[in-house]
This record gives structure tokens, C-alpha cells and sequence, in this order.
């Protein structure tokens, strides 16, 4: 912070230096709260479809399927980060992720159905 | 669509045949089918219930003798999805009152029924999955036909109508997965 004023330089530039540090404290200070309220996301699976099939979440944020479905069905990661289980007509499943990137995954027991999370 | 339906209304007999009596509100108002053939809601009732049973009992031979760990897979996920489409219309004509009518066309299409799952019997190792995965995109290319062509337009009774509505997604998902199977089994 001390490299935004300038020796000799007239008492803007404390001002102006007090300024940005106020607004990059409030920066920091709405990404923390940011970080510390993940959302919720549902997805709901639906004649044999993930709605929505994309979702873009960050890293903390819990996602949520629902298999509203009379058949059963599954969220099943391509690469087996993570399994729901299979999920009867009504259950649910939650799925935290951690780490950023794409991960397909479809429903192991229909493969046809598939879908993305991305998580940013 | 003759041949959707010969497929549909294969089992329609072999309901039939247990069938007691017939709801008065799923009786009611026939409609035409193609140019000769009239189903009403108690035919459709039997229609569904017998497309199942006739996967089911395809699923039930392939358990028993399909060499590729995915048709396997496959034929449990029809045994289990077709299985609970079946309770499903079970439920639903109980619950209504009704019983499966057969229609005239089922006649002759359990016959063809019949002489798929001989077929299948005759199979062994590959070709026999070749055979059942063949046959089950044809099925189901000719029950989602039926479905939208016939059953759907005929339902009367609105249950019966959202039944079959439910349930073709699930026949449009096994169509899919049969087709990517298909090149594995070649």
C-alpha cells in the first residue's frame, strides 16, 4: 500500500490511496461473505432428463438432485467423484464439491442422460 | 404402425385371458385406429401392460443368456424399468375398475411376440446379444410410435393418458441406449 504514495507528491494521493484501500477492503470483505454463504442448487431430474443439464456453481456451493421421476435414476460423475446412489421416485442427493473444473456425469442406470457441473 | 402395434398388442391376449370385467368409464367411445382397428381406454390398458410384459419377458431370456456384461445391464434396466411401468398400470386399472380387453389386432400379434422370444432361444454368445439388442431397438422404435400415434391420441381417461405420457421418456432413454449399444455388440 505504501507504493501508492508518492514522496513529495501533494496529499491527493493519501487520499486517493485511502480510497482504494477502502474499496479493496470492501472487495475483500464481499468475497469473504461471498465464501461464507454457498448457495443451493437443485437439479431436478425429470422424464429422464437433468434440469437444467448445466449448472455453474462455485467451490462450497451444495448441489442438490431431486428424482421426481417414477423411474429410478442416479448423478454419477464420469471420473466417480461422486455417486448419488440410486435415487427412488422423490429421494434426494447432495453433492458439495471442493475443487474447481468440469465434471460430467450422467445417470449410470440411463446413460443417455447426462449432464455438466462446473464449478468456477 | 401396424407393426408398433402387432408389437404392443402382443401380450394383449395373455391379459385378456385373466381379464374379469370391463370398467364402464374406460369402455366407453372406441376410437378408430388406422383403418380398421378401434382401441378404447380398456384396450389401451392392455396394450400397456402387455408391451411390458413382452420386454420383460425379452429381458428375462438375455439375463439368462447374454455373453456382454452391458447387455446384461441392460436387459436388468428393462426388467426393472419396464417392471415398474407394469405396476404402475396395474395400479392404475385397479384403481379404475378396469381389466385389459383385448382388441382384435392382438390376435395375431402375440403370435409375432411369440416367435421373437423363440428366436431369441436360438441364439447363443454373440449373436444372441446382436439378436436381443436388434430387437429391442425395433421394440421400442415401434412403441414409441404406437405411444404417439395411438395410444396417446386414443386415451380418453386422463390417468391413463399421463401414464402414457410418463412413461415415454422412458421408452424414448431405452431406444437411445439400445442404439449405442448396438455397435458393441456387432
Amino acid at each position: 500500500m505504501s507504493g501508492l504514495t508518492r514522496r513529495g507528491g501533494s496529499v491527493r494521493f493519501p487520499l486517493g490511496a485511502a480510497f482504494l484501500v477502502l474499496v479493496l477492503a470492501c472487495a475483500a470483505t464481499g468475497s469473504a461473505a461471498a465464501r461464507s454463504a454457498p448457495r443451493r442448487h437443485t437439479i431436478a431430474i425429470q422424464g429422464f432428463i437433468f434440469r437444467p443439464d448445466s449448472v455453474f456453481v462455485a467451490a462450497g456451493d451444495t448441489l442438490e438432485w431431486v428424482n421426481q421421476d417414477a423411474f429410478d435414476h442416479s448423478a454419477t460423475a464420469v471420473d466417480k467423484r461422486f455417486y448419488s446412489g440410486v435415487l427412488v421416485k422423490g429421494a434426494k442427493a447432495v453433492f458439495v464439491p471442493s475443487d474447481t473444473g468440469s465434471y460430467p456425469y450422467r445417470c449410470h442406470l440411463h446413460p443417455t442422460m447426462e449432464g455438466t457441473i462446473v464449478v468456477r | 404402425m401396424q407393426n408398433s402395434l402387432a408389437r404392443v398388442g402382443a401380450v394383449v391376449c395373455v391379459l385378456a385371458s385373466t381379464a374379469c370385467a370391463t370398467s364402464p368409464r374406460m369402455a366407453e367411445a372406441p376410437r378408430s385406429v388406422g383403418r380398421t382397428e378401434r382401441v378404447s381406454d380398456a384396450n389401451i390398458a392392455a396394450i400397456v401392460v402387455a408391451a411390458n410384459n413382452a420386454d420383460i419377458s425379452y429381458a428375462n431370456i438375455a439375463l439368462n443368456k447374454a455373453v456382454s456384461a452391458e447387455v446384461k445391464a441392460f436387459a436388468q434396466r428393462m426388467l426393472a424399468d419396464h417392471g415398474g411401468v407394469n405396476k404402475a398400470a396395474v395400479d392404475l386399472v385397479t384403481k379404475l375398475g378396469v381389466t385389459p380387453v383385448e382388441s382384435s389386432i392382438s390376435l395375431d400379434m402375440r403370435d409375432k411376440s411369440e416367435g421373437i422370444r423363440d428366436r431369441l432361444r436360438e441364439k447363443d454368445g454373440a449373436d444372441f446379444d446382436r439378436e436381443y439388442i436388434d430387437n429391442e431397438i425395433e421394440y421400442h422404435e415401434g412403441l414409441l410410435k404406437a405411444i404417439d400415434e395411438t395410444l396417446i391420441p386414443s386415451a380418453s381417461n386422463a390417468e391413463l393418458r399421463d401414464l402414457l405420457r410418463n412413461t415415454r421418456p422412458a421408452v424414448a432413454a431405452h431406444l437411445e441406449h439400445a442404439k449405442r449399444l448396438r455397435p458393441s455388440v456387432r
